[in-house]
């Protein structure tokens, strides 16, 4: 939405600010690992439709009745698209659907592993009435009906993910509730689709993409594994540390659950991390005299830090170490996020208006491109919100065709 | 054509910023050349290492994320070494870079400079805080760009540091969202027939996977809390002891809860049907808790894993690494991939993690030794002799 502080470089570029106009993508999704791909597509200019029924809605839509168009996680990931609402289970809403997979380019679907193929819309099926169609699949664990009960919030533990992610030598694991994989692997599978949208371009031919959230997310710790295969040990967690650098850590702040990481690499950034300190005589012992030293005695270290630190403000502490060319960062929550100068004077906080819920600040696109930007371009659609459109303007059917199938109740 | 990025060539200059980003396109099936100062990239000393020696051919981390590349040492600062550059530069698609904002136009390769060599030229930048705005020279190792981002502040346990993720989780989403744009530009470039400049920023990325943070907290002005794996809102919904480890049970919807219950053998009180209210089990949660804890403490991770896929409920094993390297999940998928590397030798890397039914994504050639492949690329593409290519290795530009 707020792309114009992009700079674009070229002097007589042709416009072309949403380079995947004239595609559309059809949707079989719901959570946020299939949304999340969606999106992308359609904020760069893809005509997104996502297909529900009310008896089955995309989970995060909300409590049915009154808050069915609420959801939060809902109106964030499914922003920009146009919302079907169409049962595809009995034959007179399979046909529909399958009129406008022939019209469409990609396919986008995370229903349990075996859905799709009960409704007579796997990939073999599609692909009999559209050739050059590209579908995925975003499973927890791949489409294969084996592991069918893993998505975004339970897939952490499975690959290593929630063991690593602790404090070193805490008796339990600790991780986070955050449905992390979910949003990677969607922007993973994104790459995949565009990918294989390229590959359209320059064959001719369509495929078929299949994803497993677990494994995208397991490719982020691709070093961990090759330790264990290598050295034969199972890495063990560092929390806010690093075996190579100290001080490395999230330092306590005044005021409450304030925190402020940082980092201190090498000899001249110690130094002026001294400097910032004041140059304290504690840290001219020989305990942190050289790197090595400060890592072997990285605890005593990390306390001296956290005195300084937990008396100031984060902001400020953050300011003074990066302004002397030292790594800092404050710890935002939602509220700071929001808030921060530095995201809003890029541009990246976007706006929708949301016909039930008032207007909703997004995370816009984390990416800016000069030629063809994109643009967060609607808020999420309603259930059915484009039904008419869909039916009529796009298949071309009339009112008395579609009274007709409104009997039928496969528009509920 | 058997890769779906196969014929594009890319030149990597970039730092651990950008390395998912690159591996995603090599894997794609793009032409990899990763240009490396004389004395090697900067991830070539980053451990873990085999062995625990540190060596440049010997770090995990390089030979993980460089797959599927070939190597080129470049001194950029040098005359001579510009002037190579600007040949190759001449024969590529994308450049992916991760220098400071500016660092590239002090040595005259801003993106019109570029662009006046090369229209074609895709330029991707991944930086902490982007190419503009205030910050935009702020130093940013990952755990800057995750905590700025705002994914840290929910994760770790309450009254405690906010814990930062395994591995290079903001890098890692910036990359994918790099990767993302670097293609769609390529896709629109057969349209327009030119390049752009793309801007990343690592802060941003690590934004996009905090739940809806802003969106949440724009509407009903919440902050959602640190309480590691547990859900405050879903009962049971946490990390519960096996007699070996650890699980993770999430059952939210009623289908799975009714499952777990008859599972664990319909105890009373929870077998009656008042419990499948999630507001009652929220309130009584120490109790749900305990019971579902007496029952898991019974069993091993894998039993109740396999058990419960069969079963319908969502319980998952805390694995670790290796353990999930060894498991039927994995495995079942062969995710798990041989690579032989010349030094390393023979190991399973951690694949694309996708299948392409047309164009299979690929993990084939082990990461490069340092400057393995000046000659074929210096003599063999921008015609160098060999008298030159040992001259310019001895004035320590290649």
């Amino acid at each position: 939405m707020r792309h114009e502080s992009a700079q674009n470089n070229l002097k007589n570029a042709p416009e072309n600010r949403f380079p995947l106009e004239g595609i559309r993508v059809v949707e079989f999704t719901t959570g946020i690992v299939g949304p999340t791909l969606g999106r992308l597509l359609a904020e760069f200019g893809a005509e997104t439709i996502k297909v529900e029924t009310s008896k089955r809605p995309d989970f995060s839509r909300g409590p049915a009745p009154d808050h069915i168009n609420r959801g939060i996680s809902f109106s964030d990931n499914s922003r920009s698209k146009k919302g079907l609402r169409l049962d595809v289970s009995g034959p007179a809403g399979h046909e529909i659907v399958l009129s406008l997979l022939k019209i469409s380019d990609i396919v986008v679907e995370n229903f349990s592993a075996g859905v799709m193929q009960r409704l007579g819309l796997d990939y073999p099926r599609v692909a009999a009435v559209n050739r050059s169609i590209i579908m995925i699949s975003l499973q927890g664990l791949g489409a294969t009906e084996r592991h069918s009960v893993t998505f975004g919030q339970n897939i952490p533990p499975i690959v290593g993910l929630t063991y690593l992610w602790n404090h070193p030598g805490a008796a339990r694991p600790v991780g986070s509730e955050l449905f992390y994989p979910d949003y990677y692997a969607g922007i993973q599978g994104a790459c995949a689709v565009l990918a294989a949208l390229d590959y359209r371009r320059r064959t001719g031919e369509g495929q078929y993409i299949d994803a497993a959230q677990a494994e995208a997310a397991a490719a982020l710790l691709g070093p961990y594994y090759l330790d264990s295969a290598v050295n034969g040990r199972d890495p063990e967690p560092i929390g806010n540390g690093a075996t190579y650098a100290s001080p490395h850590g999230c330092y306590r702040c005044a005021g409450d659950d304030s925190w402020c990481v940082i980092a201190v690499y090498t000899e001249e950034e110690w130094r002026k991390f001294c400097e910032v300190l004041g140059d304290p005589s504690w840290a001219k012992q020989p305990n942190f005299s050289s790197g090595l030293n400060r890592i072997r005695h990285r605890k005593e270290l990390d306390r001296r830090v956290g005195e300084w630190t937990a008396q100031l403000d984060a902001y400020e502490v953050m300011e003074r170490l990066q302004r002397a060319g030292v790594a800092a960062g404050v710890v935002q929550d939602a509220a700071q996020l929001t808030n921060d100068p530095h995201l809003k004077a890029r541009g990246f906080i976007a706006r929708t208006e949301h016909p039930e819920m008032g207007q909703l600040l997004h995370g816009g696109m984390p990416l800016k491109l000069s030629l063809t930007p994109g643009s967060v371009r609607s808020h999420a659609p309603l259930l059915g919100e484009h039904n008419h459109y869909v039916l009529r303007d796009l298949l071309g059917l009339d009112n008395e065709e579609i009274h007709r199938l409104e009997k039928l109740g496969i528009f509920e | 054509m058997t890769a779906p990025l196969e014929g594009y060539r890319v030149l990597d200059l970039a730092d651990e910023k950008g390395a998912q980003c690159v591996k995603t396109l090599a894997e794609l099936g793009a032409d990899v050349i990763k240009v490396e100062p004389p004395e090697g990239d900067p991830m070539r000393f980053l451990p873990p290492f085999a062995g625990d020696v540190p060596d440049p051919e010997g770090s995990l981390w390089f030979a993980y994320y460089n797959t599927d590349k070939r190597s080129i040492t470049l001194n950029l600062a040098t005359e001579d070494g510009s002037d190579l550059f600007k040949g190759l530069f001449a024969r590529s698609d994308v450049v992916v870079e991760s220098f400071l904002p500016g660092e590239l136009a002090k040595r005259g390769f801003d993106f019109e400079s570029l662009q006046r060599i090369n229209p074609k030229i895709i330029l991707t930048s991944i930086t902490g805080f982007g190419q503009s705005g205030p910050r935009s020279a702020y130093k940013a190792p990952d755990l800057v760009c995750f905590a700025m981002g705002g994914p840290m502040y929910p994760s770790g346990e309450q009254g405690r540091a906010p814990c930062a993720a395994p591995g290079n989780l903001a890098y890692g989403v910036a990359g994918a969202w790099a990767a993302a744009g670097t293609i769609l530009a390529l896709y629109s470039r057969a349209a327009t027939g030119v390049g752009q400049h793309i801007d990343v920023s690592a802060q941003e990325a690590a934004a996009m996977i905090t739940d809806s943070a802003i969106t949440r907290h724009s509407y009903e002005g919440s902050i959602v809390p640190r309480e590691g794996s547990t859900y405050p809102w879903i009962t049971p919904g946490d990390l519960y002891p096996c007699n070996d480890g650890w699980v993770r049970i999430v059952a939210g919807q009623v289908v799975h809860w009714r499952r777990l219950v008859e599972w664990m053998g319909s105890p009373a009180p929870l077998n009656d049907p008042s419990w499948e209210n999630r507001e009652k089990r929220n309130q009584n949660r120490s109790m749900v808790d305990r019971m579902v804890a007496d029952f898991t403490r019974r069993f091993a991770r894998a039993e109740l894993f396999a058990a419960g896929q069969k079963l319908g409920v969502p319980v998952t094993p805390v694995n670790t690494p290796g353990e999930y390297m060894n498991s039927e999940a994995a495995q079942s998928r062969n995710f798990f991939i041989d690579v032989e590397h010349p030094v390393l030798g023979r190991h399973p890397y951690a694949g694309p993690p996708y299948k392409l039914s047309a164009a299979p994504a690929r993990k084939e050639r082990p990461a490069p030794l340092l400057g393995q492949h000046n000659e074929e690329i210096y003599c063999g593409e921008l015609g160098l002799t060999r008298d030159e290519l040992c001259g310019m290795r001895a004035r320590r530009i290649i």
